[in-house]
């Protein structure tokens, strides 16, 4: 456990989605399936857009509220996480799927917790609107997952 | 009859003897309603209303009509359609007259009609022989005490909000713990005036 | 004696007490017949003032969605209130966000009608409906997909378009809720509808219809979806599903071959194994009717040895690209997982067709 404020949460989130990014741009690479490299090519491309949103917003709008300080316990957005799941060339589609959603409920986890601890207004709306895009992305995933089509 | 003062019943109603925390009555828009400040407010003034209104007709009704004739068995039963044509009646003239307090309170006011401390305000005052005064004072209090509770309550739970409660004691459940405990406190009161 | 003169009493009370409320009625609450203008004069229909919208609309059959039946307690009855109606109340105000209260939203179950209102409802509301209806037959497709018919009881007819989709409901823990699935039965066949559906390992709504035997219950509301079928039988029409994606297009097709049996029409269907083909042989046959049908099956699992399958392989939007040739006035219709949109919408534009004429379901 530890106290950061609301701008390293926001870093972290950033860097959290740039690791994502190139991850599966990595994975897209390396596969030798047609239907992973499909499929982490969307991905690695959604996370470099989420990744634009989150860089873009904070210089404009909470500027005043980034020195806020929150706890921050480490099962929020891991970035060992995304170590632990090496995948191997010949993955299968689901395989990634379920790397990409346990991802995804990391990231969940980290805008809980700073939802969690703070009643400020303004930051609890752009919290709720990362914590909203990052359930949406998770429901997309999944029903992907749900379509077998990969 | 009873001799109490007014003062000391309107006291005892609102902090000793707690309509909600001590009789438990009128739970369930306690729990239903608590979850706004907002809302916990206007619901607390719509009750506080309705209860001094409620007893005050009602005991007219039980001792100017039922009374001579010998019919208090029937006292429950008028006392509901009393209570829910009082309810009804008041809705209708604010919001013909005062659009801006029908918006604040008349909203609340088909949430109450089956509020049972209204009902439990008039058996009361029945069974303690309060005088009309004493009546009217009565209701009083105990609106004022109900609205208090709920008005603590929605506090604990806009601050519970941002608390990590543990997932089986989510919404209802913690909500009638904490009332426990809420009750609990009220209950050192207890010794300063008694009714 | 006692027993009459308490019955009299009661009677008296509550005579006194219901004349008391409808002579107030009559002068207190009486707002005359009020007129609702939706979607800018598209419906205007006069309802009695004093009720709620959300009743309002309904004896109108017009079906907002609604769980708590007006109690204010699920927030799904949002329509958009241009001008009446009051200010928000307080107890709307926990479902709406603030840019949805700057923009007029509200829920119908707490506006009270009182003066002539213009409100605002998402188009294919306007022709929902809610549906009881009993399960016809139930088809296996393959290990996981079923066919599901339904007989409607009441109403009795719908009336879909090709590309619309119906919310059944589905019992789980926390009360009914609705799924959407996209109707698969052709639009002249009115008495029916039929579904496909791929059972989901933990899915609320394909577990509990894959569980449902014949004569079985169900309740569902719809249609719903803005996709239009173009009229103009010269323009050609591609469908492209993918994994479960085949619901529509069996609309779409059959509803075509219905009404302009030469009309030119390209399935592309894409899948992993042959384990999830199914429709082939139905759709083949249908081509043998119409020359002008254009059945092709994709499979993306690369083939086991000694498999005799004479169809694609390899994923979808390859296939489209080897068929199509450029430059022929189409509209399309894929259904799938957003990756597979995206490669066949790429396909299909280098292939002249516009955006504007690509239509999917939006996840």
């Amino acid at each position: 456990m530890a106290i950061i404020t609301i701008k390293n949460v926001l870093e972290h989130a950033e860097q959290f989605e740039q690791m994502l990014a190139d991850y599966y741009a990595n994975l897209s690479e390396k596969t030798n399936r047609d239907g992973v490299r499909l499929l982490t090519d969307y991905m690695s491309r959604h996370r470099i857009h989420i990744e634009a949103a989150l860089e873009k917003i904070p210089a404009s709008q909470v500027k005043q509220i980034l020195s806020e300080r929150v706890r921050y316990e480490p099962q929020g957005a891991d970035i060992h996480t995304i170590e632990a799941f090496q995948l191997p060339p010949n993955a299968t589609a689901d395989q990634v799927l379920d790397a990409a959603i346990t991802f995804d409920e990391s990231l969940i986890t980290l805008y809980n917790q700073v939802l969690q601890q703070t009643n400020d207004e303004q930051i609890r709306l752009f919290f709720e609107s990362l914590l909203h895009a990052e359930e949406r992305d998770e429901i997309e995933l999944k029903k992907i997952k749900a379509m077998d089509y990969f | 009859m009873n001799e109490t003062s007014v003062l000391i019943i309107i006291i005892a109603s609102i902090f000793t003897a707690n309509i909600l925390l001590s009789n438990f009555l009128g739970m369930c828009s306690f729990l239903a309603c608590s979850r706004q400040l907002s809302t916990a407010i206007g619901l607390g003034i719509a009750v506080t209303f309705v209860l001094t209104g409620t007893t005050g007709l009602n005991y007219i009704i039980y001792y100017y009509l039922l009374k001579p004739i010998g019919v208090e068995f029937l006292s429950y039963i008028i006392f509901i359609a009393v209570i829910a044509a009082f309810v009804q009646f008041v809705e209708m003239f604010i919001e013909k007259f005062s659009p801006k307090l029908y918006y604040a309170l008349g909203i609340f006011l088909p949430l109450i009609t089956v509020n049972c401390a209204i009902l439990g305000a008039s058996l009361f005052m029945i069974i303690r022989k309060y005088s009309f005064i004493q009546s009217v004072g009565y209701g009083f209090g105990a609106g004022v005490g109900w609205a208090m509770a709920i008005i603590l309550i929605a506090g604990l739970r806009k601050k519970m909000g941002y608390s990590n409660i543990p997932q089986p004691f989510q919404g209802v459940a913690i909500t009638m713990i904490i009332t426990g405990i809420m009750a609990m406190a009220f209950m050192g009161f207890a010794g300063m005036v008694t009714m | 004696m006692s027993f009459i003169l308490a019955i009299s009493v009661l009677c008296g009370v509550f005579a006194v007490l219901a004349g008391v409320l409808i002579v107030a009625e009559k002068f207190l609450v009486n707002y005359g017949v009020c007129k609702i203008d939706i979607n800018a004069g598209e419906r205007e229909l006069e309802v009695d003032g004093g009720q709620t919208m959300l009743n309002a609309l309904i004896g109108e059959e017009i079906f907002i969605p609604s769980a708590c039946g007006g109690r204010g307690s699920c927030g799904y009855c949002k329509i958009t209130v241009l001008s009446g109606g009051g200010p928000v109340l307080p107890t709307e105000t926990p479902y709406l966000t603030r840019k949805e209260m700057r923009s007029g939203v509200r829920l119908a179950c707490q506006v009270k009608i009182r003066e002539d209102i213009t409100i605002k409802i998402p188009e294919e509301l306007l022709n929902v409906k809610l549906f009881s209806a009993t399960v016809k037959s139930t088809i296996t497709l393959t290990h996981d997909m079923k066919e599901i018919l339904f007989e409607l009881g009441e109403p009795t007819e719908i009336s879909q378009q090709p590309g619309q989709y119906a919310q059944v409901q589905a019992p789980s823990p926390e009360g009914p809720v609705f799924r959407a699935y996209s109707i698969s039965s052709p639009s002249y066949e009115t008495n029916t509808v039929e579904l496909i559906v791929r059972i989901v390992p933990g899915g609320i709504g394909s577990t509990y219809l894959h569980n449902l035997g014949v004569g079985d219950p169900v309740i569902f509301t719809g249609p719903y979806g803005e996709f239009r079928l173009n009229e103009d039988p010269a323009t050609e029409i591609v469908c492209v599903g993918g994994g479960s994606g085949m619901a529509p297009m069996k609309n779409i097709i059959y509803t075509i071959y219905d009404r302009w049996p030469d009309r030119t029409c390209w399935l592309f269907f894409g899948c992993r194994t042959t384990d999830d083909v199914f429709y082939l042989e139905e759709f083949r046959r249908l081509a043998e009717k119409h020359p002008n049908f254009h059945v092709i099956y994709g499979l993306s699992d690369p083939l086991p040895e000694g498999n005799d399958w004479d169809g694609e392989t390899g994923f979808i939007h390859i296939s489209a690209d080897k068929y199509l040739e450029p430059g022929i006035n189409r509209q399309a219709f894929l259904c799938g997982p957003p990756p597979m949109i995206e490669a066949v919408t790429r396909v299909l534009e280098e292939k002249g067709i516009k955006p504007s004429d690509i239509f999917y379901d939006k996840f």
